[in-house]
């Protein structure tokens, strides 16, 4: 290390404090964290693209600083589901400090890398109070039964009104309708589910029938319409 | 055989509970329940339908306790629950920690109990999921209590209080808050349905000021916060301020944090920079809550991730009372 002359030339003025970091709440512990191996936790990021036409859900399961788990979950653009393919194979083993100077194909995932930095090295995480943290595996226990993400899909018009099209539950098959044609429940059938009746074996209409599912008033409906034709 | 979500890491709990109460095995705690006439599963699934299959049993297993501690009324029955779903917290969990199981359990057994006028779900109205919660306490609380419980939404925004209202077949009530003289006027108020959910009445406001005096109109004497939307503009500042302004009257007020940000520090303040920029519903909660919950007052997912049950907090309160009623009508 050189110093200048300038400072060569100075008399030391001793700093009084060296209190350090103050401690964030990790996996049930207290940790003042000072280098990256200090990170651990599980957390989320969310990034967009440049000209914002798409959104990335990004999940980390982090320990000692190295991500073990990665779910990279986007929506808007078709390009940007081959970008999590890999991002999904680049991210596990990496520090939380090599992913963000690393290629993550796509903006909104390396906006997301950036923005779940920034939650996980200020303390900000799901697993703050679980002692050890979340097991590998706690990502997939976000997406719930069928491994699938949940994305909601509605759209409107002033002519012709709202439409319901994908809930959590599932792909929507009809939206109920009052005696003012106001919308009071919907049907749906469970993707994941009628899939995983399938693989087993069921027919793909008695899979149909057994994945099916509504919501709200739909008993009181003075009718159902398909949202995507009527 | 009996399996659920998570099963490795809870079963060892599990056992502990179902050897203290004379069972060998979970089947036999659900065999219990079967031949008293009760589907606790299918009562559970009906409140949230998503929850996750651990819900289901955490809450066969609190009916099986039950059953077999003979609780003679629904509000204990609440209590016994309360122990069935603490079996099911992860070991070392929040959920476990904070001991949220018991606190459901206790948090039922005040619904159920005389002395409780109103309880309101204080909510960001980001979702069906407070109305889960309210569907499952109407249809059943009332059939054990001699004076009726009443049950409210309180959230932010009148649209989404409407259309919750006509999906879920509440009554919306149409209020206007004058800023200046602090009074809160009803407009209107519209059933959307004619059983016991249109005696559920719900609530938009437009501020904070509003929330707090549809409170008061209601004279709610218990409440639980959803966590993650609009939390720091809405729900915990008008728990936080009723709190005050009960203690001021000296009038009861048990607030529930019971959302998103408790147990979890995922939301920074408004800087999201510098120390303490964590958690901070979970300390908004903290500041006027006399217990709190974790994960989140809708999403399964969250909750399981806390270590409890993949069931949102606020339909969990609905399954808590529904299973305790249910249980208590056939002892």
């Amino acid at each position: 290390m050189d110093y200048t002359k300038e400072i060569d030339r100075q008399c030391v003025v001793f700093q009084g404090v060296s209190h350090g970091a103050a401690p964030i709440p990790e996996e049930g512990k207290w940790i003042s964290p000072k280098e990256i191996k200090d990170i651990s936790g599980f957390t989320h990021g969310i990034g967009w693209c440049a000209p914002q036409q798409g959104a990335c859900k990004l999940t980390l399961n982090i320990k000692d600083g190295i991500i073990q788990e990665a779910l990279v979950e986007t929506i808007g653009c078709s390009g940007m589901t081959h970008s999590a393919a890999m991002a999904s194979e680049i991210l596990p083993g990496l520090t939380i400090l090599e992913a963000l100077n690393t290629d993550l194909v796509c903006d909104a995932i390396n906006t997301a890398m950036r923005e779940l930095f920034l939650q996980i090295v200020y303390g900000r995480s799901q697993s703050a109070f679980s002692e050890n943290g979340l097991a590998i595996g706690g990502g997939l226990e976000d997406l719930g039964k069928g491994l699938r993400s949940q994305i909601g899909t509605m759209y409107g018009t002033k002519e012709k009104g709202p439409r319901y099209l994908e809930m959590t539950e599932g792909y929507v098959t009809g939206i109920a309708l009052d005696e003012e044609d106001q919308i009071i429940g919907y049907k749906y059938v469970s993707l994941g589910k009628m899939t995983d009746y399938i693989k087993k074996g069921d027919t793909p209409n008695e899979a149909w029938e057994k994945a099916k599912g509504q919501y709200g008033r739909v008993d009181d409906a003075k009718r159902i319409i398909d949202p995507r034709i009527e | 055989m009996i399996t659920f979500e998570g099963y490795e890491r809870r079963i060892d709990g599990i056992n502990k509970v179902l050897k203290k109460y004379g069972f060998s095995s979970l089947e036999e705690a659900e065999k219990l329940t079967k031949d008293k006439g009760l589907n606790i599963y299918d009562i559970v699934k009906k409140i949230q339908p998503i929850c996750f299959d651990n819900a289901c049993y955490a809450y066969i297993l609190g009916g099986a306790i039950a059953l077999s501690k003979k609780c003679e009324n629904a509000s204990l029955a609440s209590e016994a629950i309360g122990e069935g779903l603490q079996a099911f917290c992860v070991p070392g969990s929040v959920a476990d920690n904070r001991k949220v199981g018991l606190g459901h359990g206790n948090l039922g057994k005040m619904l159920l109990s005389e002395e409780t006028n109103c309880f309101a779900f204080v909510a960001g109205h980001e979702s069906f999921a407070a109305a889960e919660g309210a569907i499952g306490i109407a249809n059943n609380a009332n059939k054990v209590r001699k004076k009726p419980l009443k049950v409210i939404l309180n959230g932010l925004g009148k649209d989404a209080a409407l259309i919750i209202s006509r999906i879920n077949g509440f009554t919306y009530v149409s209020t206007e808050y004058n800023q200046y003289t602090n009074e809160l006027k009803e407009l209107s108020r519209k059933s959307y349905s004619n059983g016991d959910r249109s005696k559920v009445n719900c609530y938009g406001a437009d501020s904070v000021s509003e929330g707090v005096a549809i409170m008061w109109k209601e004279d709610v004497d218990i409440s639980i916060t959803g966590n993650s939307t609009n939390p720091t503009r809405f729900q915990h500042p008008v728990a936080g301020t009723y709190k005050k302004e009960r203690i001021e009257q000296n009038k009861n007020y048990f607030s529930v944090a019971s959302g998103g940000g408790t147990g979890r520090t995922l939301h920074p303040d408004n800087m999201a920079a510098g120390p303490a920029s964590y958690g901070f519903t979970d300390t908004l909660g903290r500041m006027h809550s006399d217990a709190q919950f974790a994960g989140s007052s809708s999403v399964p997912a969250h909750v399981d991730m806390m270590g409890l049950i993949g069931m949102g907090n606020n339909p969990m309160v609905g399954a808590t009372v529904a299973v305790s009623v249910a249980i208590s009508q056939v002892i």
